[in-house]
């Protein structure tokens, strides 16, 4: 050890820089190691404790629910609940009891599953969530815009509705997520005011929540489809096709000269999936001047909407040269039935249309 | 002009160039590491927290999610083929297709495809969007089970060709290539699709996902069951290093959005883009990357607003190379990939008009996974040279090596830490020091291999070869070689402790065997540091007994030839003329500057002295001798000025655990005389005091040695003594000299300094003044 000290010493300065730098490594290199060591243990303990407090807030709850005739006014049941609140204060004991009641909650339905929502907002879980709202990170709110929804705490939807077009998207969809929870058709009262584009994802995901509400009070979705915001001019033809709303359709063909392709689109979609054949004279008389994603879309409408006439239209397509146009051409004239033309048609084609359309003529592919 | 300055050659240009080189691009390397993983790490956890909000499940349950169309290029996976396919076919998604193309394999898998899932031969009209060679039949299966399968059997041209032909059959707007060997997460299709459905600001070009070593795991139908740390050596040591490449490099670059690589193992591409830039590039063992830095720069010079995506999760499980055969044609390829792709797009180059990929992300490449291992090599070179020339400086190339090493070990611990904090893949403890061993290990077995590989991928670039190179694979169900026979069977000389195959190795076995390496190379340390103390103690008197002996320049060049802590390499060729630069300069820069104007001294008195044996006196030598007497002059002070200093510091020293001494201003002074004596002063070791003890007489002394031990200091004076001479020993700086005779006067000293070089062929004796 001395040598090495008096070695150390009589480094030049760099050397003696670089050789603390290398202790240093390996010193950050043990505590590093020690600390995953710990982080385990400490996980791994904080787990079991997690886990036996899961197991025994399970057993109260079983017992409120079984024991007991759902009766709030139970004194029995207010001691119990007495007894949780004062345990509730310990955050771990909370957080296990939030994980507790969550999937109580999610695997059970009617009575039950509401006496539970019952007993959440008797625990006082609700305000925790209210803080968390008021002062947290942005994903504490979104987890308590979440615990909210999933308890119906239908009375503090007013503090979430502030977030519905907040510049943090995660925040943002949790909290549409949780107005259209907690407020079903009503709770989508949020759309035509975003200012935020709101993305395919999130549209196709509370297009699922929908699924999972009552389909009363459905508003008018004209104003919707008027709105600067081409996301929500989007949203507003899927819950137009959504919600069959046959009654607004005249408003959805002035979509037809949109600036946006996705409106247009989307637009096609809703009458396909309407089956509103109204509008295919429309449709060809705007189709030169498509772009290439909304051609393929219009013929692929056509295919499902297409009347006898049409077939004129398609036909004209299926001699192009654009091996997509082709191909969705002949499969709208083969799902029109237009088979046996469609074969005479092919053996007057070119080689190269002939193999497209040979393609769409069979039927294994 | 100060006394001793004197020309620098070019080569200590190079060298100096050289090491400084070496260090500064080792710690920018190092720093640019652990700013990429600080970044990663504050990604991850952020996107950690994003994705616990998000519900895969509404996404798989909607029936108008885009489609998307697996690539599954084959060539010769006879063996695996069945159940990949399987595998594939039960991915979680809503609209796909599964495309598998036989790249003309000379193996029966196209036939085993067509009979496992009873295909027929179609009408397929591919779209040849992309130039491919020709697709020889187009297979549909009859049984609607497997009615999302595409079965291609085309002409071999590599994996670009097969992936192109993919592309060109493909009906969905995405396609995402996968290796058929890999094993995909249920969600992983869902998580990559994500970026393109939910990003609003930008077009998502494409998006990649974590890659994960599957060897060991359990597998069961296609899925993965269990997750284990691999038995094999090797595959263990790429699980280690798949961690810190895929959650701490790639999760940076994303974050910046200039990632330019997207596994070929797992990756989904906005088709449209892919075929307007053409495809997959079929000219390149790197078409992933390729492909990425295509559709990038077609993106911009296009300016239109794009990202390119990346999920941290883990999405996908591949078998890594278990022989070091197979990892290193994998390296090769990578490294020639890797390079074709560089020089494809060396517009890019620090060119701002590419914005991040060509300010940061281009560059990075170049000088950090192209370059890093050729200078790794380059450098291991010299040191190699250097070490058989002498002039290694073996302080630089141990600190060099530990520093490496450490931080080598520290990213890999780091590494773990931030994969136990996020997604937590390896349940049990044994498996963290599992992959700590192989940490240890790493750098010193696999590493170097790696850089071997890479120098050979880039030494078969320039022989222009382009394959692809075979990659056979076990399977998942094949049982993995144990233990370290990997690394036992590269050292050839270790084969008799190669265990029989199947035979397992316990796991303290190999914990011993790395710590038996690091303590090789600390005791090798250890021994270099105890080596070089000891010879900065003897330099001197080595340099005198040398030349007292023979008068030959040789063994005096070996004295001197030993570099000291941070003197230059190449010292000894200061008694060549043109050297003297070398002398002058390792004299500047010597942390015991005294010791080394000692030497400049005593080779320049030879210097003089050879000269004047082979020629008459010249004016060179005259100038020559002239200069060393300078010198002599100059260490005589120093010394003096040294051993005042070293009196005063043992009175200094008794009121030193008062308090700190600031440095007295004869001290100041001395660090003038020689800047850098400082560190050698403050030292005060305890052998010392002995010779100490013993005080000189004022006067001027000939020296004609140098030791720390007195008893060899004896033998020299009863050695001079035997010549005839009148010897003394003079206690002096920590040393006893042995001097010939002491004179009042300087000029008398001298005189008989150059009496004994010239009369008595005696040299490497200079001047010591007490006073």
């Amino acid at each position: 050890m001395e040598k090495f000290l008096e070695y150390f010493n009589n480094l030049q300065f760099a050397y003696k820089f670089v050789s603390i730098i290398i202790m240093g490594l390996l010193l950050v290199s043990i505590v590093l190691f020690v600390f995953i060591l710990l982080a385990r243990f400490i996980k791994n303990r904080r787990e079991k404790r997690f886990n036996a407090h899961c197991e025994r807030f399970e057993d109260y709850l079983a017992s409120l629910l079984f024991n007991h005739n759902h009766d709030r006014g139970d004194v029995s049941y207010r001691s119990m609940i007495s007894k949780l609140k004062l345990e509730l204060k310990h955050p771990l004991k909370r957080k296990a009891f939030k994980k507790t009641i969550f999937a109580l909650h999610t695997s059970i339905l009617g009575a039950s599953a509401k006496y539970l929502e019952y007993v959440y907002f008797d625990v006082g879980l609700h305000n925790f969530a209210i803080q968390k709202i008021l002062k947290g990170a942005w994903y504490e709110k979104a987890a308590a815009f979440r615990e909210l929804s999933e308890f119906y705490v239908v009375s503090k939807v007013e503090y979430i509705r502030v977030y519905t077009d907040d510049q943090n998207k995660e925040l943002r969809n949790e909290a549409q997520f949780a107005c259209v929870y907690l407020l079903g058709v009503k709770g989508l009262d949020f759309v035509p005011r975003l200012k935020n584009i709101i993305s395919e994802w999130q549209q196709l995901s509370i297009l699922e929540q929908l699924k999972k509400v009552r389909r009363e009070d459905i508003p008018t979705f004209i104003p919707w489809l008027q709105s600067t915001n081409f996301s929500v001019r989007v949203f507003a033809l899927k819950l137009v096709t959504y919600f069959n709303q046959l009654e607004i359709i005249e408003h959805i063909p002035y979509l037809i000269t949109d600036e946006s392709d996705k409106v247009k689109i989307e637009m096609f979609y809703c009458l396909e999936a309407l089956q509103i054949d109204d509008y295919n004279e429309l449709i060809k008389n705007h189709y030169p001047g498509f772009s290439f994603d909304v051609k393929l879309a219009a013929i692929k409408t056509l295919a499902e909407i297409g009347l006898k006439d049409d077939q004129y239209f398609l036909f004209e397509q299926a001699a192009l040269e654009d091996y997509d146009i082709v191909l969705q051409a002949s499969y709208a004239l083969k799902r029109l039935g237009f088979n046996e033309e469609l074969q005479m048609f092919k053996a007057f084609e070119n080689p190269f249309n002939r193999r497209i359309i040979q393609h769409a003529l069979d039927e294994r592919i | 002009m100060r006394e001793f300055d004197l020309e620098i050659t070019l080569w200590d240009v190079i060298v100096d160039f050289f090491f400084a080189g070496l260090y500064v691009y080792s710690i920018f390397i190092m720093v640019s590491y652990l700013v990429l993983s600080a970044i990663s790490f504050s990604a991850v956890r952020k996107y950690l927290r994003k994705r616990s909000f998000v519900n895969y499940n509404d996404i798989l349950n909607t029936t108008i999610a885009p489609g998307v169309s697996i690539l599954a290029p084959a060539y010769n996976e006879s063996a695996t083929i069945i159940e990949n396919i399987r595998s594939l076919l039960a991915v979680h998604y809503s609209d796909f297709e599964v495309i598998i193309i036989n790249d003309g394999s000379k193996d029966d898998s196209l036939q085993k495809c067509i009979d496992e899932y009873q295909m027929e031969r179609v009408d397929f009209a591919v779209h040849q969007q992309v130039e491919t060679k020709p697709v020889r039949a187009v297979y549909k299966s009859k049984n609607p089970a497997f009615g999302h399968l595409i079965l291609v059997d085309k002409e071999n041209g590599g994996k670009s060709d097969a992936l192109n032909v993919g592309i060109n059959v493909s009906k969905y707007d995405y396609v995402t290539c996968i290796d058929v060997d890999c094993v995909l997460e249920q969600d992983a299709l869902l998580k990559l699709m994500k970026p393109f459905v939910d990003e609003t600001d930008k077009e998502v070009i494409a998006t990649g996902g974590v890659i994960r070593i599957a060897n060991s795991c359990v597998i069961e139908n296609g899925r993965l069951a269990e997750i284990k740390v691999p038995k094999n050596f090797l595959a263990r040591t790429q699980t280690l290093e798949y961690i810190r490449a895929f959650l701490l490099g790639r999760m940076a670059w994303s974050h910046f959005d200039g990632l330019i690589l997207i596994s070929g193992a797992l990756g989904i591409f906005k088709k449209k883009i892919a075929i307007e830039v053409g495809g997959y590039d079929r000219g390149t063992v790197g078409e992933d990357m390729e492909l990425v830095v295509r559709m990038r720069r077609y993106m911009r010079d296009e300016n239109r607003d794009y990202t390119v995506g990346y999920i941290p999760d883990p999405l996908c499980w591949t078998e890594a190379p278990e022989s070091w055969k197979i990892l290193s044609r994998q390296r090769n390829r990578w490294t020639r990939g890797t390079i074709e792709t560089l020089l494809k797009h060396k517009k890019l180059f620090f060119n701002p008009k590419h914005g991040l990929i060509g300010l940061l992300s281009y560059p990075y490449w170049f000088f950090f996974e192209w370059l890093a291992p050729l200078l790794e090599a380059f450098g291991l070179t010299l040191f190699f040279l250097f070490a058989i020339t002498g002039l290694v400086n073996w302080s630089f190339f141990f600190l060099m090596i530990f520093l490496v090493y450490g931080f080598t070990i520290c990213f890999s611990v780091l590494s773990l830490l931030i994969e136990e904090v996020t997604y937590h893949q390896y349940k049990k403890t044994k498996d963290i020091f599992r992959l700590l061993q192989v940490g240890l290990l790493e750098p010193l077995f696999f590493h170097p291999f790696v850089v071997y590989a890479a120098v050979k991928g880039n030494i078969d670039f320039i022989l222009g070869k382009s394959n692809w190179c075979k990659m056979s694979r076990k399977g998942f169900a094949a049982k993995a070689p144990a233990g370290l026979k990997g690394i036992f069977s590269f050292f050839a000389f270790f084969k008799k402790l190669v265990p029989k195959s199947g035979k397992k190795v316990i796991g303290w076995t190999r914990v011993a065997i790395g710590v038996l390496i690091i303590a090789i190379i600390a005791f090798a340390f250890w021994f270099y540091v105890d080596s070089e103390s000891s010879r900065n103690s003897y330099k001197l008197t080595e340099l005198i007994e040398g030349t007292s002996n023979d008068g030959t320049a040789k063994r005096e060049r070996r004295a001197i030839r030993v570099p000291k802590p941070g003197q230059k390499a190449g010292a000894e060729d200061f008694i060549d003329e043109a050297a003297e630069a070398t002398a002058q300069t390792a004299a500047e820069v010597d942390a015991k500057g005294l010791r080394a104007i000692d030497s400049i001294a005593k080779a320049k008195i030879q210097a003089a002295r050879d000269t004047s044996n082979k020629r008459e006196k010249s004016e060179k030598t005259k100038e020559l001798e002239h200069l060393a007497e300078v010198v002599s002059n100059k260490v005589s002070k120093s010394i003096s000025s040294d051993e005042n200093e070293s009196s005063s510091k043992q009175e200094v020293k008794k009121e030193a655990n008062k308090a700190p001494q600031p440095e007295t201003k004869k001290a100041e002074v001395a660090k003038t005389q020689a800047p850098k004596t400082e560190a050698k002063k403050t030292e005060t070791p305890k052998k010392s005091s002995k010779a100490e003890s013993k005080k000189a007489e004022d006067g001027f002394y000939v020296i004609a040695g140098s030791y720390t031990d007195e008893k060899l200091a004896t033998k020299r004076k009863v050695e001079l003594e035997s010549s005839g001479f009148k010897a003394e020993i003079v206690p002096s700086n920590e040393k006893y000299r042995v001097a010939y005779q002491r004179f009042n006067t300087k000029e008398e000293a001298l005189a008989l300094r150059e009496k004994l070089i010239s009369d008595e062929n005696i040299d490497g004796i200079w001047v010591l003044t007490v006073q």
